[in-house]
């Protein structure tokens, strides 16, 4: 049997069909992605996903949360891949049995936006009882004053957990944003592409800067 | 589903040793051949850039399905058992055991010699390599002895590694590329490797797995495989020691009993799961088992301990483009003073990988501050000028007779058989040996350090055994071993057992090759048989 061709291409054949719906969701969402703001943007893509996520104020949370040198296109970018991965997620999925274990097997956990929304709206209200209005309408540096001190009330350690296991909002979208192979490139200023699968001599090299990138 | 399965030689097992064997008999002979696995057909090859995807973005297990509910063994490797078995997961590394491995009693004094040689084994061990597809880079020939080149030339040296190799050679110990079971060109029908890094799922084929065995073999009609069925007791025949046939029930009928018949017989289901039938075969006039005479089925079960540290280094690495790849050196595997010191028995390797250890983002700095917004990424950049890597050495441990599987008759599955758990115990020579040896392994790290420069992160222990195999162990006394060198039972002529239980140590290197190896050294003679 020759293998060499069936393996070119990604194939979604032996996917289950809620796995296929929400590739075609995810399609979607970055059909309506257009340049129209982001808070219009951010809303038809909620309604599209059917989350129950306040997309606006997802936004605004993310802007005190994510690094500001990645901009205005970045943040967009970041909740377009968060909320896609949380659409995507697939709850108490059957997880790999670790190695050198016999242990039964393990399941994931239950799916963590409905913990995260009620989060995020507790923090507009406790933005609105402290400071008079919401969190979207906040400075940024107030914003991350109430997250920051929303996450030590929730004890937070210092490594990044897998996004779903995040018990927090911010953890989570801090988690997904830095597995990203595009946050390891910003942080080593260099195209490392990691998990990217690539031609046989390519790893062999120093990976390029980013600035040679940005002048192609 | 059939109630009964006719064959000339029926595989009960169906890992990397089954795909061995059933290539070997299949190109060799004529003969019918079945093979029979308990655990489920996962031939997803064609979906597994989505599965590696999900994988990646929700951790996965990209083998949904791969184990059976409740059918577990105590202190096994692992829970997978499905066609392709753990080689499916494998990581693809291939490394031969050293000569020296095969001779213990002989060159040390300790443990016991095989009955066969490193040199007996060359020509399967060069066979296995060009079926599964080997690339590998010559290492030192005092320390990695080879009749033949690899298959195949070596992956290019990653960025990473080739400092890792640079840095850790100041010590003065050489290092090599590993040999790994992925394609650095197209092989078998399957295509070069394209560096994904998740090689536990590779997407492309690139690295060996036993379902491409197992379905090329299926599409030229050369075998039956028989998936989802389960051999609970081998029986001998009325009249003589042979095995005459095989209980087993098909999992979605298991009311209905299917029955196995052959003229031989190939026990092909690792290192937990051939003692297990065996054991749970016992009755007649074989009170304590099939195979088990000498009363050693389930014993010696051998493998080896690690201890790994992950280290910082004076050089910027960029960890995430092939970590998977690594560094070997055989250089403490060898008989000399240099790598036995004070004259203790003490044998390990010596690998490296990249690592990130120290280098991912974090949420909280060293002073516990939070880190949001460019906090965070400046961070991360204030952390990367020096690199990680990850060190590790497998060391030699050699098994007790009570190193042993058994059967817990309190503990069942949902068929109502006992189920397997295995306690792991040390020869006296290795168990006091044992901090000498992780001592001396550390001080070895130590060394790479100082000379090299940089300094320790962490160092750990391991509690149990690692690359575990035996249980039906081989030797030429049938009062003391399962298997005769060929791997026939000594006990029943037309029963033999391939791969990982066979062995008599585990060495200090990955087992696959080797299991993969003795499969094909079984399957020649049962060959000539046919």
């Amino acid at each position: 049997m020759d293998f060499l061709m069936s393996a070119d291409t990604p194939n979604g054949s032996g996917s289950s069909s809620r796995r296929k719906f929400l590739k075609t969701s995810g399609a979607v969402v970055a059909a309506v992605a257009a340049p129209t703001g982001a808070a219009a943007k951010a809303a038809q893509e909620t309604q599209a996903l059917n989350l129950s996520l306040d997309l606006p104020l997802l936004h605004a949370f993310a802007e005190a949360v994510l690094p500001e040198e990645i901009g205005a296109d970045g943040v967009r970018d970041a909740l377009r891949d968060f909320v896609t991965w949380m659409n995507g997620f697939e709850p108490v999925a059957e997880l790999p049995h670790p190695y050198l274990s016999s242990v039964e097997v393990q399941y994931g956990p239950p799916h963590p936006a409905p913990r995260w929304a009620s989060q995020l709206q507790a923090l507009d209200l406790l933005a609105t009882k402290r400071h008079g209005s919401g969190l979207a309408s906040l400075p940024v540096d107030k914003r991350r004053e109430l997250i920051a001190a929303d996450l030590e009330r929730h004890d937070v350690d210092g490594d990044l957990p897998r996004p779903a296991y995040a018990g927090h909002v911010a953890v989570g979208l801090l988690a997904r944003f830095y597995s990203r192979p595009r946050a390891a490139d910003l942080a080593y200023g260099a195209r490392i592409n990691a998990r990217a699968c690539r031609d046989l001599a390519s790893g062999a090299t120093m990976p390029e800067p980013l600035a040679t990138e940005a002048q192609n | 589903m059939p109630k009964v399965i006719e064959a000339d030689v029926a595989i009960i097992g169906g890992g990397i040793s089954s795909a061995m064997v059933a290539e070997r008999v299949a190109e060799d002979t004529e003969a019918s051949i079945a093979v029979i696995e308990a655990g489920n057909r996962i031939f997803d090859f064609e979906d597994r850039f989505n599965t590696r995807r999900r994988f990646l973005d929700y951790g996965e297990n990209p083998y949904q399905g791969d184990h059976i509910p409740g059918h577990s063994c105590k202190n096994a490797q692992s829970r997978a058992m499905s066609v392709g078995g753990l080689a499916m997961h494998w990581g693809g590394t291939t490394p031969r055991y050293s000569p020296e491995d095969f001779r213990l009693r002989s060159l040390f004094g300790v443990g016991t010699d095989w009955p066969i040689s490193y040199d007996d084994l060359q020509p399967f061990y060069q066979e296995a390599e060009e079926r599964i597809g080997v690339a590998g880079e010559q290492g030192p020939p005092e320390y990695d002895p080879r009749s033949g080149g690899y298959p195949m030339e070596p992956l290019p040296t990653s960025y990473n590694l080739g400092l890792a190799k640079e840095w850790a050679e100041k010590s003065g110990i050489p290092y090599w590329r590993n040999p790994v079971s992925k394609n650095s060109r197209p092989w078998r029908g399957r295509r070069e490797c394209i560096r994904c890094d998740t090689c536990s799922i590779c997407p492309t084929g690139a690295k060996y797995s036993p379902d491409f065995t197992f379905r090329s073999l299926l599409e030229a009609g050369r075998i039956t495989l028989h998936d989802r069925t389960m051999v609970r007791r081998l029986v001998p025949t009325a009249d003589s020691d042979a095995i005459g046939m095989a209980d087993a029930f098909h999992r979605d009928d298991p009311d209905d009993p299917v029955t196995i018949r052959a003229r031989h017989f190939v026990l092909a289901a690792g290192y937990a799961w051939s003692s297990h039938l065996l054991l749970m075969s016992a009755g007649g006039r074989f009170p304590d088992g099939i195979a088990n005479r000498s009363g050693t089925v389930g014993r010696f079960i051998t493998g080896h301990r690690w201890v790994n540290a992950f280290v910082s280094v004076p050089m910027r690495l960029y960890p995430g483009v092939y970590g998977s790849d690594s560094l070997l050196s055989k250089r403490f595997q060898h008989k000399d003073d240099e790598a036995q010191p004070d004259g203790k028995y003490i044998r390990h390797d010596l690998r490296i990988w990249e690592s990130d250890v120290g280098k991912r983002a974090r949420l909280r700095d060293d002073n516990g501050n939070l880190l949001l917004g460019d906090a965070a990424l400046n961070d991360w950049r204030g952390r990367i000028e020096t690199g990680s890597l990850r060190m590790r050495g497998y060391y030699d441990v050699i098994p007790a007779r009570e190193s042993a599987l058994t059967l817990e008759p309190n503990r069942k599955n949902a068929w109502g058989d006992p189920l397997p758990r295995i306690d792991f115990v040390d020869d006296p020579v290795s168990a006091e040996l044992r901090g000498y040896t992780e001592a001396k392994i550390e001080e070895r790290f130590r060394r790479i350090l100082t000379a090299g420069g940089g300094a320790m992160l962490n160092i750990s222990f391991a509690s149990d055994y690692d690359h575990p195999g035996g249980g039906c162990r081989m030797g030429d006394d049938p009062d003391d071993s399962v298997v005769d060198a060929w791997g026939r039972a000594h006990d029943h002529e037309n029963l033999w057992i391939a791969g990982a239980p066979t062995i008599v140590g585990s060495g200090c290197n990955n087992g696959t090759l080797t299991f993969a190896a003795l499969s094909l050294r079984t399957a020649s003679r049962l060959a000539g048989e046919l």
